[in-house]
């Protein structure tokens, strides 16, 4: 099955006498699928990954918390802390790479665009416009990451959570891997606070250098 | 500075008023749309300074248009660049419309830009990414959309005028050099500007093309825009009405 998601939003955006720049940023975007393809993936696989883990954390407490007679109590703590210590690790590995994935797809893309970045301020866009045309399209790509990520990382969650339960015995033996899994709405808001923050804090300086660009250095002939 | 342009994409009043006014006062002497006074421009590069622009004074009336000529490495395009904003004088002012070029921010500059300059490059510096139509757009894409959609239609108007009706959801690889220059053209003349300013626009065309893109600035000149065009050809400086000719950094 082919699934080509960019054309699916060609196909369903009314086109009338209407250009801004979500058109200008949508444009770039499609122009290098690939690029575009490969950045999103690997975020979406972060997210995922992420409310993977979280869901798995959650689910492994619940499960342990179920099982501790009162007498235990002290040492589940020790356990759900060193849970959440992990957790908290893994989440800081996701958002340094979510940034430099973005940060690298991004800087890329302006300098690529010098040319087309010094036409537009030739013309008329001012230093700010630019600089919010970055901005935007780490977000365009942050988003869609997202939305992807998040159905995945469900969807992972999801089948770990049937194959533990699926596997009867209440998953003696079964090892990390088929362990019971909690989908929260916290797990996602969190998935969603982080791709907001990583995708702006990626932009930044993309978007300094953007704006500072030169336009007469930036038309001059190659 | 020009409100009524900014916000009436369709209209023409501004200009129409400020000619006017300028044939209200004195029928002969117009007010000058350009003021030039002693501007120099130095570049440094490394240890060495390069003058780019020895001093250069003239004044420039609304309606007029001229062709910088001169040789390469004359300062046709260091002119041009300063007309426009693009980069600062080293010493010297420049006024247009009464309005001082220097002491204004970038972003002050850019909004004169949008609302006063057209630029033309002789590498028409096209936005490949983008449709010839959305091309002619794009300084726009941040307005509102109830103003788009007036300047939408003027977008057409134009691109019909440059004879690109046919071409207008291409994008730029998909056109010749020619055609692209002419939605380059079509891109400078979106938002009504006063001046246009058009750097070696027949450099990369052949020379059918040339004469077209040429006719088309002419045309463009009767209905009242000033354009400033720079070349090192005399047969196309000769379409002009005035020629200014250039040599290391001085008009001679
Ligand atoms: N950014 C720059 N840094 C250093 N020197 C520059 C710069 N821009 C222009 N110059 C120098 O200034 C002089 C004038 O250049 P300019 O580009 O204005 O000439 P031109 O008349 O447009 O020439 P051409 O016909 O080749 O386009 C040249 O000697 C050039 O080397
Ligand atoms: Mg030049």
């Amino acid at each position: 099955m082919y699934f080509n998601l960019l054309s699916w939003i060609k196909l369903h955006k009314d086109k009338q006498k209407k250009f801004s720049v979500i058109d200008y940023i949508f444009r770039s975007l499609t122009e290098h699928k690939l690029r575009t393809y490969l950045t999103v993936s690997g975020i979406a696989v972060c997210i995922a990954l992420f409310i993977l883990f979280n869901s798995l954390g959650e689910g492994l407490n619940d499960y342990i918390s179920g099982r501790t007679s009162s007498e235990h109590l002290e040492r589940y703590e020790e356990m759900s802390e060193l849970l959440d210590g992990w957790l908290n690790v893994l989440t800081s590995v996701f958002v340094i790479i979510l940034v430099v994935a973005v940060a690298n797809s991004m800087l890329i893309s302006i300098s690529e665009r010098q040319r087309e970045l010094g036409t537009l301020k030739a013309i008329g866009i001012t230093s700010g416009q630019v600089r919010k045309l970055v901005f935007f399209e780490a977000w365009a790509i942050t988003g869609l990451a997202f939305l992807i990520g998040t159905l995945l990382g469900i969807a992972l969650a999801l089948g770990c959570d049937q194959l533990f339960t699926s596997a009867g015995s209440g998953g003696e033996g079964l090892g990390w891997f088929f362990a019971p899994a909690k989908i929260t709405f916290r797990t996602i808001i969190s998935a969603a606070f982080i791709s907001i923050v990583a995708g702006t804090l990626a932009a930044l300086y993309p978007a300094l250098r953007a704006a500072s660009l030169k336009p007469a250095e930036a038309l001059r002939y190659e | 500075m020009n409100e009524k342009n900014r916000t009436n994409p369709g209209n023409r009043k501004g200009h129409d008023t400020l000619q006017k006014q300028a044939e209200g006062r004195k029928p002969k002497e117009k007010t000058p749309l350009i003021e030039v006074k002693h501007l120099q421009k130095v570049f440094t590069v490394g240890q060495m300074k390069v003058k780019a622009l020895g001093e250069v004074s003239f004044v420039i009336q609304q309606g007029e248009f001229i062709a910088l000529q001169g040789a390469s490495g004359a300062g046709k395009s260091t002119l041009l660049q300063l007309l426009g904003g693009l980069e600062q004088p080293s010493s010297g002012s420049i006024r247009i419309s009464g309005t001082k070029l220097h002491g204004m921010s970038e972003d002050e500059l850019a909004r004169f830009r949008k609302e006063n300059v057209g630029f033309v490059f002789q590498f028409f510096n096209l936005i490949p990414t983008l449709t010839a139509l959305e091309n002619v757009m794009v300084s726009r894409m941040f307005d509102p959309e109830s103003e788009v959609e007036a300047a939408w239609d003027y977008a057409v108007e134009l691109l019909t005028r440059m004879a690109l009706e046919k071409r207008m959801s291409h994008r730029p690889s998909e056109l010749s050099g020619g055609e692209q220059q002419r939605v380059a053209i079509a891109r400078a003349l979106l938002n009504r500007p006063k001046l246009l300013l058009a750097d070696e626009p027949t450099g990369n065309v052949d020379s059918g093309s040339g004469k077209h893109i040429m006719e088309l600035f002419k045309k463009e000149n009767r209905t009242g825009t000033t354009i400033i065009l720079a070349t090192h050809n005399s047969e196309i400086a000769s379409y002009a009405n005035r020629i200014m000719k250039m040599k290391d950094g001085r008009i001679m």
